[in-house]
């Protein structure tokens, strides 16, 4: 009994507590970052754990000045630097360990939870998605409890549900302060830091370049690259070609984007069938944005190229969302000068010959443009088969393997040696790459368009007709542009697999939905920008077009929302209807307190009386009543109306002498 | 003058400037409260105690406790009879109005327990027969702090059972010299004269449950509780059994007070002594019960 009481701070569960609010909120961090620091965050924090428990000395001074300089040391040494959102984040993550390990007093207690809302923070630097949105709160609410623990004494470390209980309502009364400024907060118009960029980014189904031949087995990735909402109903499959990269410089194994690509222009000779409809393009970090051939606008803050490729001003580090009038019937006959024409017509001499010779053969052979087009796809047509997982092409001349021998592969494949086959007949031809088809969200009928819809195809130009797409995978496979990519290979990767084997559809529409949310999620949540928060409020009524104003209006509502929030706990609090003595008592208290004679809030009646009467004789008598009155009406029996009035006309007529200075108590 | 204050006035003759404390003990009495006194020996516990069982008109009798003491030598003991071949129950010194128990923590565990079953049940079970103790029937035990040599510190399980523990502390210069001056204490006491009867003594008893406890102090006692079970300045909150105990004392002092109903002052002026042991701080400061007690009445607005 007579042992020392431990800190209430540093109670063995409310540290365990903390300890565990650290790891969990660290943990998806960990995963992004080297292995040695969730090595070195792990240990210390068993470290901790085990001072806890056992009741063991901190490690000394020197010891914690060793480990942080080696920390800061080891994150200039990965990452070259200490700033930036990864050795940030790093330096933060071992810094917390650090600070958890030395934690001595209450106040650093109240440091590292602090600290540990800071690390819920910059988890948001990597990753804005739903699940995380929803670990994170987990995080925060486990991180309030520690503090509720923190909070009571020790000997009465509260259950867990005594800890989460009322951390819950801390957050659920927090619920309109966050409204607010999610709401009124004032946008800035593009990111403000670095915006996460989640794993998909890296990994997009596109590129510059194209080499056929280069990779065993395409990586079939089900992230998604944009998603599409149409205005009227989707168009068919067969005309959902969605540009990127145009490929032109070929120099015998990969296609490559021209070096300089003049601006273009937007005039068709004919553009009919149009078609409205939004685009929402995660980031990927390249300047592409995607539109149905052929655009009838711009997308704001973009150009576009003479090949007819889109490009945004910036990279498209955030989600972006445009709208879009696509052409699907349409004649475009710009941008073949001399430089490009002869651009579209060179290969190299000296590679592929047997392709080169059989482009030249057709073009001796045949008596129009159009024949040697459709002589080539009938020619593809003949023998070969389409597959994801083709040989490599290992020689000096990859086409003649491909067309002569090996005759499997995908739609690089076809694009790559169909070009050249053209360029070889003298037709000028270009390869383009992009997305091809998509996939309908049977509940938002939003069209997604995955990185595995990735394709290639082919443009020649026909003199009477401009260009014309022609897509030598078609012949080849029909059903991977008739259909979408999952109806002609099957199902790629294990959930599709599963969506595929569900004979009820149950997750297929679980999974429909969860895109459909991710989508809503996107467009009003992350995606509520400056546009779209003067749009919401002007449905509120409110004109509010610039910060300042906005910023006012921000200040305005936080307090009004704090206020009543505070002024409905109060009146939670408050006793429903106040005794009319006790309200005849606090206005005595209240008086004398003016004359200089206040009652401390732990003063009885009488110990009060008797020091009224020593400092004030002259109130003394009246004083003696008043209090006589309020003992009986509170401690007594009680008073009769006609007493209880009494008191009240006492209390008012009561005017104790003022003293001035000194004798306050 | 009324036989409380008759008392507490013929008390104060034998232990000088120490009226508060006499008070207290009164109180404790009045609420059929056990009583603790606690402090460093020689500055009068027994003497107190003494002289309380006499001016009280009550039968009583001193155990003192000690570290061989078997709680056979408190209840009792069956002697067999020769001439009847039966055994014999001998009483032990528990079956007595005032029990006297000097040095309590001197004692090992299981001799403390036998006195305070006792306490408890107000009936003492031997050898599978139970026999109920006389009525008004008190203890008023002694102990030296905790500190000292040789003591076996009471779990807080049976301090619970302690209305009230009074600290004496050292006297005033005066009364230290009158002390010095003096006729010796023993013989003080020795010519003690009853100053109220037993028949009295139950009276006041039933008079201290009449005393009026509006909702408003109930509103208080209840928010004093309430504060040490959400403040993290104690490490344990006060039990409802505390805070009956603290109402009840507080009643008798109101009573002792000439008052029929009963103000927060009278709870600030038991608190202490009431809730003093079964209170401790936390903290870096990790006051004791008496100085934590003191905190608990500023810390808390009277309602």
């Amino acid at each position: 009994m007579s042992g020392a009481l431990p800190n209430a701070a540093l109670d063995v569960r409310n540290v365990m507590w903390l300890l565990a609010s650290m790891a969990f909120v660290v943990a998806p961090h960990l995963l992004r970052q080297p292995e040695w620091v969730g090595a070195f965050f792990a240990a210390v924090v068993s470290w901790r754990a085990w001072i806890a428990w056992r009741a063991a000395r901190n490690p000394p001074r020197w010891l914690v000045l060793v480990l942080t300089v080696a920390a800061v040391a080891a994150t200039l040494f990965v990452y070259r630097r200490l700033t930036g959102r990864e050795a940030g984040t790093t330096l933060l993550v071992l810094m917390a360990g650090m600070k958890l390990l030395e934690m001595k007093t209450s106040r650093e207690v109240v440091l590292s939870i602090h600290l540990g809302f800071v690390l819920v923070m910059t988890n948001f630097l990597f990753s804005q998605s739903i699940p995380l949105g929803f670990y994170m709160l987990a995080c925060v609410w486990l991180f309030v409890a520690t503090l509720v623990g923190y909070h009571r004494g020790v000997g009465r470390t509260p259950t867990v549900r005594e800890r989460l209980v009322p951390a819950g309502i801390l957050l659920v009364q927090a619920v309109p302060l966050m409204l607010v400024f999610f709401l009124l907060f004032p946008r800035v118009q593009g990111p403000l830091w670095a915006i996460p960029q989640d794993s998909r980014a890296g990994q997009t189904g596109l590129s510059d370049t194209m080499t056929p031949g280069s990779i065993a087995q395409v990586i079939q990735s089900e992230a998604v690259a944009f998603r599409v909402q149409f205005e009227a109903s989707i168009p068919p499959y067969s005309l959902l070609y969605w540009r990127g990269p145009v490929l032109w410089r070929f120099d015998g194994r990969t296609w490559r984007i021209p070096d300089a690509n003049a601006p273009g222009t937007l005039e068709y000779t004919r553009a009919e069938r149009p078609v409205r409809y939004a685009v929402t393009v995660e980031p990927h970090n390249k300047h592409w944005l995607f539109a149905l051939d052929v655009p009838a606008e711009l997308p704001p803050m973009s150009h576009v190229r003479q090949d007819l490729q889109i490009l945004s001003v910036r990279p498209v580090t955030t989600r972006i969302r445009y709208e879009l009038t696509s052409y699907l019937d349409y004649r475009y006959e710009q941008g073949l000068n001399r430089g490009y024409r002869r651009l579209a017509l060179s290969f190299n001499e000296n590679r592929n010959p047997r392709t080169v010779a059989l482009g030249r053969q057709w073009a001796a052979e045949s008596s129009s443009p159009a024949e040697i087009v459709n002589r080539g796809l009938r020619y593809l047509n003949t023998q070969f088969t389409y597959t994801l997982e083709p040989p490599l092409l290992t020689s000096d001349d990859p086409y003649d393997e491909f067309l002569f021998e090996v005759k499997r592969g995908f739609c690089e494949h076809y694009a790559g040696s169909f070009a050249l086959l053209m360029r070889a007949a003298g037709i000028p031809a270009r390869v383009v790459t992009g997305y091809q088809g998509g996939e309908v969200n049977p509940i938002s009928l939003e069209l997604i368009v995955r990185q595995a819809d990735a394709h290639a195809w082919v443009e020649v130009w026909m003199d009477d007709r401009g260009w014309v797409r022609v897509d030598p995978t078609a012949v080849v496979m029909p059903s991977r542009i008739d259909n979408g990519i999952n109806a002609a290979l099957g199902p790629i990767g294990v959930i599709p697999s599963l969506i595929a084997a569900d004979r009820f559809g149950v997750l297929a529409k679980v999974s429909f939905a969860w895109d459909a949310l991710n989508s809503q999620w996107n467009q009003w949540v992350l995606g509520y920008n400056v546009d779209r928060q003067r749009q919401f409020l002007s449905k509120l009524g409110l004109e509010l077009n610039d910060w300042k104003k906005l910023a006012l209006w921000l200040v305005a509502a936080t307090i009004a929302v704090g206020g009543l929030v505070g002024l409905g706990l109060v009146l939670r609090d408050l006793p429903t209807r106040r005794e009319p003595s006790v309200v005849a008592w606090d206005r005595f208290c209240r008086k004398l307190a003016a004359a200089g004679l206040a009652r401390m809030p732990w003063e009885g009646p009488m110990d009060y009386l008797a020091r009224i009467e020593a400092a004030r004789p002259a109130a003394a008598a009246e004083a003696r009543e008043i209090t006589r009155r309020y003992v009986e009406a509170r401690y007594g029996d009680g008073l009769s109306k006609a007493a209880t009035r009494e008191l009240l006309a006492r209390v008012r007529r009561f005017r104790p002498a003022q003293v001035p200075g000194g004798l306050r108590t | 003058m009324n036989p409380v204050e008759e008392v507490v006035a013929r008390a104060s003759k034998v232990i000088l400037g120490k009226e508060r404390q006499i008070r207290l003990a009164m109180a404790c009495i009045l609420a059929r409260g056990h009583l603790l006194i606690e402090d460093v020996p020689g500055v009068g516990k027994t003497t107190l105690s003494q002289a309380l069982a006499r001016l009280l008109g009550l039968e009583h009798r001193r155990i003192q406790f000690t570290s061989d003491l078997l709680p056979a030598d408190v209840i009792g003991v069956s002697i067999f009879d020769r001439e009847n071949s039966t055994f014999r129950f001998h009483p032990g010194p528990i079956f007595s109005q005032i029990i006297l128990a000097d040095e309590i923590n001197r004692a090992s565990p299981k001799a403390q327990s036998a006195l305070l079953e006792a306490m408890e049940e107000h009936q003492v079970t031997a050898e599978g027969e139970t026999r109920p103790l006389p009525v008004p029937f008190f203890v008023i035990a002694t102990q030296n702090p905790l500190h000292q040599v040789g003591t076996f510190p009471l779990p807080e399980s049976q301090l619970d059972r302690f209305l009230m523990r009074l600290r004496l502390g050292y006297p005033d210069a005066k009364a230290e010299r009158e002390l010095l001056r003096g006729e010796e204490r023993r013989d003080l006491i020795s010519h003690l004269e009853p100053a109220m009867t037993a028949a009295q003594l139950l009276e006041l008893q039933r008079s201290v449950t009449a005393t009026q406890v509006s909702d408003a102090l109930l509103d208080y006692v209840q928010a004093l509780v309430a504060h040490t079970r959400v403040s993290p300045k104690y490490a344990q909150g006060l039990s409802p059994r505390a805070g009956l105990a603290v109402l009840r004392a507080s009643q008798s002092w109101a009573l002792m007070e000439g008052r029929r109903q009963v103000l927060p002052e009278d709870v600030q002026a038991v608190l202490p002594a009431v809730v003093g042991h079964r209170l401790h701080g936390t903290g870096e400061s990790q006051k004791g019960g008496f100085d934590a007690a003191a905190d608990l009445l500023t810390a808390v607005p009277i309602p």
